[in-house]
């Protein structure tokens, strides 16, 4: 090895100076060139050493220097060096190809124009997603803006892994513009999960005490919206979900049984019809950078379609969501409870910074109350692990009742439509509020690249680390 | 037997291999470099010969952004004789990898892609407001036949013959932005001209819609299409242009050059199929010196698209002419729209300040992306055009333009000294052909256009010892010789406050102490000097500092070599250090 070593320094040093040595021995070369049937001889006074140049000006003889034209010929040595460069310009060949003819032929464009509508108001785009519930997942979505011609917007998507792994989501909404006094929104979702992982203990459970298990879930949501003024939105939801959890493993990883740590009966692992009602209210104080309104300086990235509307770089303002609801099973099991939320999310820019550095904080807490002895299925839980919170750790890594978040990010521009970010979050899940304590925070950091269209939000990819984990992600939805 | 794993083979083989790519390079380098010439010096490099008509090209302008932002910075990081030039040259060994068509004068002979104009030969007022402009422009006075429109992409327009048979494309400025496009472009048209440049005959015309007749066989490209047009796809661009209170539009007129398209040129290589074509574009120093010209008019979109090569000649017996098209993203302007601050700063897709803005933070802010920025006096016919910001070092086109990137302080100072070319007279003459009917916006413009070059020259004359124009002629037993300090004659520094030391030897040996000239010019008393020591040679050499305020600055110097033959002197060389 260290002879290795020592001789690998020593063809580099030669290397170098080989090379500079190559590139000091300018000087004059006379050769015989034939062009155009015209013979005449040239000498090279140019200090590149790597191409035979001609400079009729110092040609001896009786030609005038105005008949011989310049060359620059490629030498040998020049030639050799630039062997790697050429092998990859050689490899990167079909790249070119590729799109010279899509350039040519417009495949995109046709692809687009097949896609989507003439006003580009609807049609479809394919999705996928990396690092979610499911290391892989891909699909489609299919969107229309313009429903009815009415103004209604309604939205498809589906994620596919396999036959036992996939999810579909569907949303209806009117209007879809956001400042609408009345709104509606109907969503529903499938999903069919064969491999999930439930992790016991709660808060203070071991990496390795989780059991697998197969889950299919039926939701449907309705959502009616009542704007009480431009940024205060009062809503009220009513939903059904049906869940199947079945081919539950008796024992856990560590080869326990199931059943030292919880009833399966009483936990969820079995059929379950839940119906939930409730009501919430929004208050929205965000500003956004969504817009540059200054056209008269600025050029705008334009975007072929909208993705989302979800404002981006937000740099200033609060949102507050509150809400509480109600849920029963519709069955035999014995699923009652009660669920709060508040979610508290605030924006800062840096003092002494332009507004697109900026700082987002948020604080969101979650309770679940059974009622009448009843109790919670594990999937109705408050859950920690996820691309949106306490990224570092792995999907669903802790649930119980209730949940605490802090998400504290900075965000910052490196290109137009492209921003960096630094995170950290902090959580915990309890029982009850007793046991939270400084102590049982989990935390993670992370840094992650978000792009984005002049107004739209297009997808994330993240890095995420914590004392169990290191977790990359790429979304196509905000965390917040 | 000891055995060694293959790795060591592999140094063995690439060791040799070096050692025999040295040996040819020592063996075709070998030899006495000479910077100067007892012939005449050359003027025009003969890459007119008639060749054969080469195949006609086409832009791929998605391939050609990609490949120039990514895989090419790769590739130069893998040509390893760049590198080494690269290192040899940090470390004062050898000089830097100069452009190769250049004299024994350091200057560029014309040729079919250069003609020699407004530095070496000033041009008039007249003949600098005329530029490429042969005729009289199109003939607006009789019915316009339009032969093709385009109502999309960035510069909607159309192509029409007028009553004279001469064919134009007609570019509109877009009504929020009245006389942007069009100024700019026929500005910059004529400042390329007068550089040195082939271009079109581009220019400035109005007329009445009315006076436009749709040709039978015209057609209209719509949604990537071809199909015949109708006085409604024509109505459809007209409704994009600002008209007149007189009825009448305002229109960017290029006409067609005389020859054969045949695409774009590349900035990068040669063209295979010219055989008149022998140094690669990105080591040409007129294509290089565009850098600095293109600095100063902000012509960010100059990439191969904006390029074209043109057979001229009849059936076979040809040659390539190589021009500059589309000067209508410059000064204010990118295509018909407003400039973004950034354009002329950064690469569109720049990883060195995504990489700068990553790694500190967000806590850099770029100078042109702070509010101040655009804290400017504001003219829709202008656009984002300003001097504060500019920075003649750090200026780039919206992608990475090979030749561009290959500048030397020497490519540098030729462009630097066709930019200075242009006096406060001059270029208000030039502003004056944009048509500009705003007297705040055009002085607006003629003032950064001012403050720009002269950043220009402060910049480039700071690199290279700014001495040119040298003349030697024999008086008696007097040898004068007598140059131009640019930087004086720009007005950029004190002719009272600047002097110049020089030495006087052959091209071996110094015959002379360091003697002082407080004008640009020296007589050198023949009779006084120790002439005996040149032993014979016939040319001598001097070489010159410039002091300002008797400091070296910059601290380079030129050497000139001049001859002395039959009682008759003459310059036969100029070597500057850069």
């Amino acid at each position: 090895m260290e002879f290795l070593s020592f001789n690998h320094h020593r063809v580099l040093r030669l290397l170098l100076w080989l090379g500079i040595a190559m590139v000091t021995q300018a000087g004059a070369v006379v050769h015989a060139s034939h062009i155009h049937e015209e013979t005449f001889i040239t000498t090279t006074t140019n200090t590149n050493p790597f191409f035979k140049v001609a400079d009729p000006d110092t040609i001896p003889g009786k030609a005038h220097p105005d008949s011989i034209p310049y060359r620059a010929d490629r030498t040998l040595a020049r030639t050799l060096l630039k062997a790697p460069a050429a092998v990859v310009h050689l490899a990167i060949q079909p790249l070119k190809w590729g799109i010279n003819w899509n350039e040519e032929k417009q495949v995109i464009s046709r692809i687009s124009d097949f896609l989507l509508n003439e006003e580009k108001t609807a049609g479809f785009y394919p999705s996928f997603s990396i690092g979610g519930r499911t290391a892989f997942a891909a699909g489609f979505t299919y969107f229309n803006r313009d429903l009815f011609n009415g103004g209604h917007s309604f939205d498809f998507n589906t994620f596919y892994t396999n036959t036992q792994n996939y999810r579909l989501d569907i949303n209806y909404k009117v209007p879809p513009a956001p400042r609408r006094r009345y709104q509606i929104d109907i969503s529903g979702n499938l999903r069919k999960n064969n491999d999930q992982d439930i992790f016991l203990g709660g808060n203070s459970g071991p990496e390795d005490l989780e059991v697998d298990y197969q889950i299919e879930s039926y939701n449907l949501k309705t959502e009616v919206g009542y704007l009480i003024r431009p940024n205060l939105l009062a809503k009220v939801t009513n939903g059904v979900i049906h869940t199947r959890v079945h081919n539950v493993a008796e024992q856990t990883e560590t080869g326990e049984p199931l059943s030292n740590f919880v009833d399966p009966e009483t936990y969820g692992f079995c059929t379950t019809n839940l119906l939930s009602s409730g009501l919430g209210v929004t208050l929205d104080h965000r500003k956004g950078l969504s817009e540059n309104d200054n056209t008269n300086l600025i050029s705008r990235v334009t975007t072929s379609y909208d993705f989302k509307q979800t404002k981006v770089r937000v740099y200033s303002g609060a949102l507050y969501d509150a809400g509480i609801s109600y849920s029963r099973s519709l069955n035999n099991t014995d699923f009652e409870y009660l669920t709060y939320y508040g979610d508290w999310q605030q924006f800062f820019s840096v003092p002494g910074l332009p507004l697109d550095r900026r700082l987002a904080f948020r604080a969101r807490l979650q309770k679940r109350y059974p009622l009448g002895g009843a109790s919670v299925p594990f999937y109705e839980q408050s859950i920690l692990g996820d691309a949106d919170n306490l990224r570092g750790y792995e999907q669903d890594r802790f649930r119980d009742l209730g949940s605490l978040l802090f998400t504290l990010e900075y965000r910052y521009p490196i290109w137009d439509t492209w921003d960096a970010v630094l995170f950290t979050d902090q959580g915990q899940v309890f029982s009850n509020y007793d046991q939270i304590t400084f102590n049982r925070f989990h935390g993670s950091v992370g840094t992650g690249l978000r792009f984005m269209t002049a107004s739209d939000f297009l997808f994330r990819v993240e890095i995420a680390f914590s004392k169990e984990e290191i977790r990359s992600l790429l979304k196509f939805t905000m965390n917040f | 037997m000891r055995q060694y794993p293959m790795h060591s083979h592999l140094f063995s083989y690439t060791f040799k291999l070096l050692l025999v790519i040295s040996c040819i390079s020592i063996i075709s380098a070998c030899g006495s470099s000479r910077p100067y010439t007892q012939q005449p010096v050359k003027t025009f490099d003969p890459d007119n010969k008639n060749i054969p008509r080469p195949a006609e090209t086409e832009e791929h302008f998605q391939w050609e952004t990609l490949y120039l932002s990514t895989f090419y910075q790769l590739e130069k990081t893998l040509d390893l004789g760049s590198i080494f030039q690269a290192v040899g040259h940090a470390m004062g060994i050898n000089g830097m990898d100069e452009a190769d068509n250049v004299n024994v004068l350091d200057e560029v002979p014309n040729s079919s892609w250069y003609t020699r104009r407004h530095y070496f030969k000033p041009m008039s007022l007249n003949e600098l407001k005329r530029g490429p402009i042969s005729g009289a422009g199109p003939d607006t006075t009789q019915p316009i036949t339009v032969i093709r429109g385009k109502s999309e992409g960035v510069t909607p327009g159309f192509t029409v013959q007028d009553a004279r048979g001469n064919t134009y494309i007609i570019k509109l400025d877009r009504k929020e932005s009245p006389e942007l496009m069009s100024s700019s472009e026929v500005i910059v048209t004529n400042i390329y001209h007068a550089a040195g440049y082939s271009v079109p005959e581009n220019s400035i015309s109005y007329f009445d819609p009315d006076q436009l007749v749709i040709a039978e066989d015209a057609t209209v490209t719509k949604g990537g299409d071809e199909k015949p047009m109708t006085k409604a796809d024509l109505q459809e661009i007209l409704d994009k242009a600002q008209i007149r209170e007189d009825g009448k539009v305002r229109v960017l007129a290029s006409k067609y050059v005389n020859g054969r398209p045949l695409g774009p040129w590349n900035f990068k290589g040669t063209r295979k199929d010219d055989p008149n074509d022998r140094i690669p574009h990105e080591d040409r120093r007129e294509v290089r010196g565009l850098r600095v010209l293109g600095s100063w008019v902000n012509d960010t979109d100059r990439r191969h698209g904006n390029t074209m090569a043109v057979y001229v000649g009849k059936g076979d017996k040809g040659y390539i002419e190589h021009y500059l098209l589309d000067m209508g993203s410059t000064l204010g302007t990118v295509g018909v729209s407003l400039r973004h601050t950034k354009r002329g700063q950064e690469y569109r897709y720049d990883p060195r300040y995504m990489g700068v803005l990553y790694g500190t933070l967000g806590l850099y802010v770029k100078p042109w992306a702070r509010p101040e920025a655009k804290d400017r006096p504001f003219y829709p016919s202008v656009g984002y055009f300003e001097s504060k910001l500019f920075s003649p070092a750090n200026w780039v086109t919206s992608y990475p333009n090979p030749a561009f990137e290959k500048v030397t302080p020497r490519d540098g100072l030729w462009g630097a000294k066709m930019v200075m070319a242009f006096s406060d007279e001059e270029i208000r003459a030039l502003v004056e052909l944009g048509k500009i009917t705003n007297p705040e916006a055009k002085e607006y413009l003629v003032q950064t256009l001012i403050e720009r070059r002269d950043k220009i020259g402060n910049y480039w004359f700071s690199k290279v010892n700014p001495l040119d124009k040298f003349k030697a002629m024999l008086a008696g037993n007097n040898l004068i010789v007598s140059f131009a300090d640019l930087g004086v004659e720009g007005g950029l520094f004190e002719a009272a406050n600047t002097s110049y030391r020089y030495k006087l030897g052959d091209p071996d040996q110094w015959i002379s102490k360091e003697l002082l000239s407080r004008k640009s010019s020296i007589a050198i008393d023949l009779a006084s000097t120790d002439l005996e020591k040149l032993e014979g040679e016939e040319v001598i050499r001097i070489q010159l500092h410039t002091l300002r305020n008797g400091k070296p600055y910059p601290d380079k110097k030129t050497d000139v070599y001049i001859e002395m033959k039959d009682d008759r002197a003459r310059v036969v060389g100029i070597k500057r250090e850069g």
